[in-house]
């Protein structure tokens, strides 16, 4: 266990790897560099941006780079960002908890909601409530992401007034308890926005995964044992329909994060989606990095904590 | 120049009357909602509209352009942190008196060795400083005593004071332990020390900049007791932040928000005249090679028929409504040159089909797209993706241009790859927008022939008119302003003549405040300059966030 | 049977109803509308002509009419979304169901490469892609989505081949020696087929959208080519006042992602049984 844990690390750093060296080169041979700074300002002259350019060694081959900059992170200096004027550990440790509190709550919301209206509707398939519901997920599914968002804009928050337009706090607010309530008060829309569809997705797979356990002959077998309905549902069936959301759950990390570009554009929140989509139009080389590398690592560690959901949810799987 | 007590006096005497006897309310808060951040916190490394709006608001310049805007000489200008200032004998050293009671944020004394530090980091090539080719006009900068520094100019110049309004002091105590090149990167840069009206209170890079009012400042207690700019980049979500009163200010709002502001009524729209203008400029470099002419819009008969092609009062009516003007050449109206006589080829498409006839463009394909030599007349245009308006434009222009039989090919581009593709020549037209100020030096940037100096780094087309050139420099060098208006206004008529470009619009600024303020007159190139001046209105309601900060 | 009640099967026949309309319209497009796409009949009089007779779903803020540019943008749209699809689907189900019948290491391989795809954002690759290479055509813009959207499909297929490979049947069949290729056509994909019809659900419930998110960032179809996508970008600003600029596209929009989702629920339900 303990070697096979090593191996998956390893592995896990590898793709890190491979993932912040295909983002560093990618955004290098896209044209324009860090020191052009707005579309119509030609103030900056070339010699000037380049003599830039070589002070912090973008010039030199892009493996160079690269494996300066890999040394540099292991020295544990992630860097400046040429665009925030911060050096790029300060910004991401700003970004950083912005999104995990936005991910984080919007994540367990879909999943715990989704996986319980998505089991109830599964093993209650023939009733009109729960045909409903599963119409509802689709229709949430099919609207694009960003309308989502604009809508609650444009209609919560700006045509009734009952949550704020968007930024993750009042300016001058209030402090202490008020101001936890306040901070609640702006992550409303931002996560009901990212997480309306998730859950819908999420719900759409345990709805078909618990409809097909509940047919499944172990389940057949277990109610011919006399076991309890009660248990069947939720020891058997569930435990087995949670395969597919959990495999679905382990590749959400990254897509996530690009719901996130978009949900903190238009709720102007301080997170790391803006952090990398404004990196990557600043060309903001050691911003991207940095961003990016956050980023993988999540993912990695996603990725791993869901497959092990995946074997204790499915012991079939234990072997492979 | 007269010592500005007095004027002091007055403001304090207004502030006094605006924040009433006990000075419990305090002066408000104002919450500046912007699209973009700063890109900087130090004047000598700005380069966007907000950039100069934050380094302004932190650091005050020793003069400063007055609500003439007459940039010529030294009319125009009001005292800052020099007080006074008094030409030397020869009329090429500027000598500056400080002012006795101008402090750094931290408390120290602003001394001539403030004024020579400043400069300094402007010159550095270390340092990469935008603004240096704004001071190229000067030689050096001396500290004759300690309250007095001299600006010596290199030789006459129409607009000496423009010059010495971009060379802000900074901190000597604290920007000389800077080594060199490592000014972007300082810790002064991050948390820096001004002497502007604000001080920084706190900064979230691309979220909020938070700014105080300095209470003992030399020119008086200003209004506002807290700014903060809050950044929405996308200006939906900005602009209704406004409307739901969770921001002040939105300094320019679209025509479509304009008409959407009679729902909001706690908002008060305020117009003011323009300072960009956006254009068609036409490559005269071939894009596959630029040491050869264009093999098409070299010529300048085809760049009159596609000049004539284009409908530009329906453009600016379909695009902005009243809220723009068809663009005059390459300048805005507010200017102090500008030119309201000289007039762009007019809209006749039947002049554009003759002459593009004319040139042998003659025969059509079976979409209408005219041919020579089996070779289509096919143009591809570089369009801004982040500019909604020039985006619109380029949607509105390849439909005009259609109908002579011209297939105008859109490239799109977000910002980086547009400015790469631009300064490379790879397009054959561009659509170009321009940000002016009272000074007319940014033509040297925008119109003046490219020279391996850096002139001409904006001239995106490749324009390059000796005569031009030549009357540019008699009116920058001129000291007569009459002088300099009649060169700068030939210099006008040769690019319009040669049909360099395409004048589509230059819009008005329409901004949205709210109407608690009472604000003094609007300053078109700058608004912020007068934030001080922002009073609360006693008959208006306040919002919580107007309520005194608690004592530091 | 006892899943399938009359409604459910009205609702798949809805759906392919609507997509077979939707394909219909998109290729009769020319024929069912008196205006060009692109024509701009008068931009400054009659833009943002609510919907009337002369328009049926009025006109955008270039005066062009939107009933046409709908038409001739699920051209785009559909044309996209379909390769799209085609491409991640082909790609995730190689991947997938390969590293689940080869040996250990290509399997560990190809996983652990998946894995490192899936961590890069996607909207971040499309990003530097389009950042790279500027303004993109239908066919390279489809392909791109393509190519950046095939990894989950081939975690859930590698998952549920993994699954199926367990089952009596299949055990049996490898056990008798049955080649690898002909256990992958014979009976492997066909095993796959609900999953895969739910993956391609998903698949182009997500294509759609992103051409229109890629239009909201401005990293669209090339003006002035009709697209969904496009159609709701250009409507951006003042979704109250113009609403008929923003509702149609989105009705639209919503309206086949919808109708292929029914669509692939009623056939997985078929396939089982």
């Amino acid at each position: 266990m303990g070697a096979a844990l090593l191996r998956r690390l390893a592995q896990g750093a590898l793709v890190v790897l491979f993932v912040v060296a295909t983002c560093f080169t990618l955004i290098r041979l896209a044209p324009g560099d860090p020191f052009f700074r707005a579309l119509d300002e030609g103030s900056v002259p070339a010699e000037v941006r380049s003599a830039q350019l070589a002070r912090f060694g973008y010039d030199r081959p892009i493996p160079e780079q690269f494996v300066r900059y890999v040394g540099n992170v292991v020295r544990g200096d992630f860097g400046w960002s040429h665009s925030r004027g911060q050096p790029v550990g300060a910004a991401i440790a700003a970004a950083l908890p912005a999104t995990l509190l936005l991910v984080g709550t919007a994540g367990l919301l879909a999943f715990v909601g989704g996986v319980s209206v998505g089991a109830w509707t599964g093993w209650h398939a023939d009733r009109s409530l729960s045909r409903g519901l599963d119409r509802l997920a689709m229709l949430l599914l099919s609207i694009p992401d960003y309308l989502l968002a604009l809508l609650a804009v444009m209609g919560p928050a700006l045509a009734w007034g009952l949550f704020p337009v968007g930024g993750a706090r009042t300016e001058f607010g209030p402090t202490g308890l008020l101001g936890v309530v306040d901070r609640l008060h702006h992550l409303a829309l931002p996560v009901l926005a990212l997480a309306l569809p998730i859950a819908a997705v999420v719900m759409r797979l345990q709805h078909a995964a618990m409809r097909e356990v509940r047919e499944a002959a172990f389940i057949r077998t277990a109610r011919a044992n006399g076991v309890r309905e009660t248990r069947i549902r939720w020891r058997h069936a569930l435990r087995n329909a949670l395969v597919p959301v959990l495999s679905y759950g382990g590749v959400q990390f990254a897509a996530a994060l690009s719901g996130v570009v978009v949900i903190e554009r238009i709720f102007a929140w301080p997170g790391m989606g803006r952090l990398l989509y404004e990196g990557v139009l600043s060309r903001d080389y050691p911003l991207i990095a940095g961003g990016v590398l956050v980023g993988a690592i999540g993912t990695v560690l996603g990725t791993m904590c869901a497959d092990l959901a995946l074997r204790w949810a499915d012991p079939r799987q234990r072997g492979a | 120049m007269p010592r500005c007590s007095r004027f002091r006096s007055a403001v304090l005497l207004l502030a006094a009357l605006g924040c009433g006897p006990a000075d419990r309310d305090g002066g408000g808060t104002v919450i500046i909602a912007s699209p973009a951040d700063t890109e900087t916190l130090l004047p000598a490394l700005r380069t966007t509209v907000t950039g100069r709006m934050v380094t302004e608001l932190l650091f005050d310049p020793l003069v400063e352009l007055g609500p003439s805007l007459n940039p010529f000489g030294d009319a125009g200008f009001e005292p800052r942190l020099a007080a006074s200032w008094a030409w030397d004998a020869d009329s090429l050293a500027l000598v500056m008196t400080l002012d006795d009671d101008a402090h750094w944020h931290d408390g120290q004394p602003i001394v001539a060795a403030d004024v020579v530090a400043g400069y300094r980091v402007i010159m550095d090539p270390a340092n990469g400083s935008p603004i240096r080719s704004e001071v190229t006009d000067l030689d050096s900068v001396t500290a004759r005593d300690a309250r007095t520094a001299v600006l010596h100019f290199k030789g006459r110049t129409a607009e000496p004071l423009v010059t010495a309004a971009a060379v802000v002091p900074l901190p000597a105590h604290l920007v000389d332990t800077i080594p060199s090149g490592g000014l972007a990167t300082s810790a002064f840069a991050q948390q820096p020390v001004g002497s502007g009206r604000y001080r920084l209170v706190a900064r979230e890079p691309k979220a909020r900049t938070e700014f105080a009012a300095v209470l003992d400042h030399y020119r008086g207690r200003p209004g506002p007791d807290r700014l903060a700019l809050v950044v929405a980049p996308d200006p939906a979500t900005g602009i209704a932040k406004l409307w739901a009163e969770e921001a002040d200010v939105w300094d320019n709002l679209p025509p479509t928000e304009v008409a959407a502001a009679g729902s909001h009524p706690q908002v008060r729209l305020i117009r003011a005249d323009g300072w960009d203008y956006t254009f068609i400029a036409f490559n005269y470099r071939d894009p596959a090679d630029t040491s050869r002419a264009h093999p098409v819009l070299a010529t300048r008969a085809i760049r009159q028929a596609l000049s004539h092609a284009v409908d530009r009062d329906q453009l600016v009516r379909a695009l902005f409504d009243t809220l723009a003007r068809p663009l005059l050449g390459p300048f805005v109206r507010a200017q102090f040159t500008a030119d309201t006589t000289l007039t762009p080829p007019p809209f006749d498409t039947t002049e554009a089909n003759r002459l593009l006839d004319s040139l042998g463009w003659s025969t059509r394909d079976r979409a209408g797209i005219r041919q020579r030599s089996g070779r289509p007349l096919r143009l591809r245009a570089l369009v801004p993706a982040p500019s909604a308006n020039r985006v619109r434009a380029s949607v509105l222009v390849q439909e005009q241009l259609r109908r002579i039989g011209v297939d105008l090919v859109i490239e799109k581009l977000e910002g980086q790859a547009f400015g790469a593709a631009r300064d490379a020549g790879q397009f054959d037209l561009v659509f170009h927008g321009v940000g002016t100020t009272p000074s007319v030096r940014g033509l040297r940037t925008t119109w003046a022939s490219r020279t391996p100096g850096g002139q001409g780094r904006l001239n995106a087309g490749n324009f390059r008119d000796s005569l031009f050139d030549a009357s540019l420099e008699a009116g920058l060098s001129a000291l007569d302003p009459e002088r300099t208006r009649t060169e700068i206004r030939t210099a006008y008529g040769r690019v319009i003549d040669d049909a360099a470009a395409i004048w589509l619009y230059e819009p008005v600024q329409v901004a949205g405040v709210h109407r608690r303020f009472l604000t003094p007159a609007w300053r078109s190139d700058a608004w912020w300059r007068t934030i001080g001046e922002w009073r609360l209105d006693p008959a208006a309601v306040r919002l919580p966030r107007d309520a005194a900060p608690a004592a530091p | 049977m006892n899943g399938a009640p009359r409604s459910r099967e009205l609702g798949a026949r809805l759906g392919a109803a609507f997509l077979a309309l939707v394909g219909l319209a998109a290729l009769a497009a020319p024929w069912l509308t008196a205006h060009a796409p692109t024509t701009q009949l008068d931009p400054v009089a009659l833009a943002w002509q609510p919907p009337s007779a002369a328009h049926w779903l009025g006109t955008d803020s270039y005066s062009r009419d939107v009933w046409s540019r709908l038409l001739f943008g699920a051209r785009a749209t559909m044309g996209i979304a379909l390769l799209a699809v085609t491409v991640s689907l082909t790609l995730g189900t190689l991947v997938g169901a390969l590293a689940a019948l080869a040996p250990r290491w290509i399997d560990t391989l190809l996983m652990r490469a998946t894995d490192a795809l899936l961590a890069i954002p996607r909207l971040l690759l499309l990003l530097l892609v389009v950042a790279g290479a500027g303004t993109l055509e239908v066919a390279p813009l489809a392909l791109l989505l393509g190519a950046t959207g095939w990894m989950t499909t081939a975690r859930v297929v590698r998952q549920e081949s993994s699954r199926l490979l367990a089952t009596p049947h299949l055990e049996g069949a490898r056990a008798l020696g049955v080649p690898s290729g002909r256990l992958l056509t014979r009976h492997l994909l066909p095993s796959l087929l609900p999953t895969l019809a739910v993956a391609a659900t998903a698949a182009f419930a997500a294509a759609v959208p992103l051409e229109s998110g890629l239009s909201y960032l401005g990293l669209g179809v090339r003006t002035p080519l009709p697209s969904w996508g496009n159609l709701l970008a250009d409507a951006e600003s003042q979704p109250l006042a113009h609403w008929w600029v923003i509702v149609f596209p989105t009705l639209a929009i919503a309206g086949t992602v919808l109708a292929a989702n029914a669509l692939a629920s009623a056939l997985e339900r078929r396939w089982r049984r």
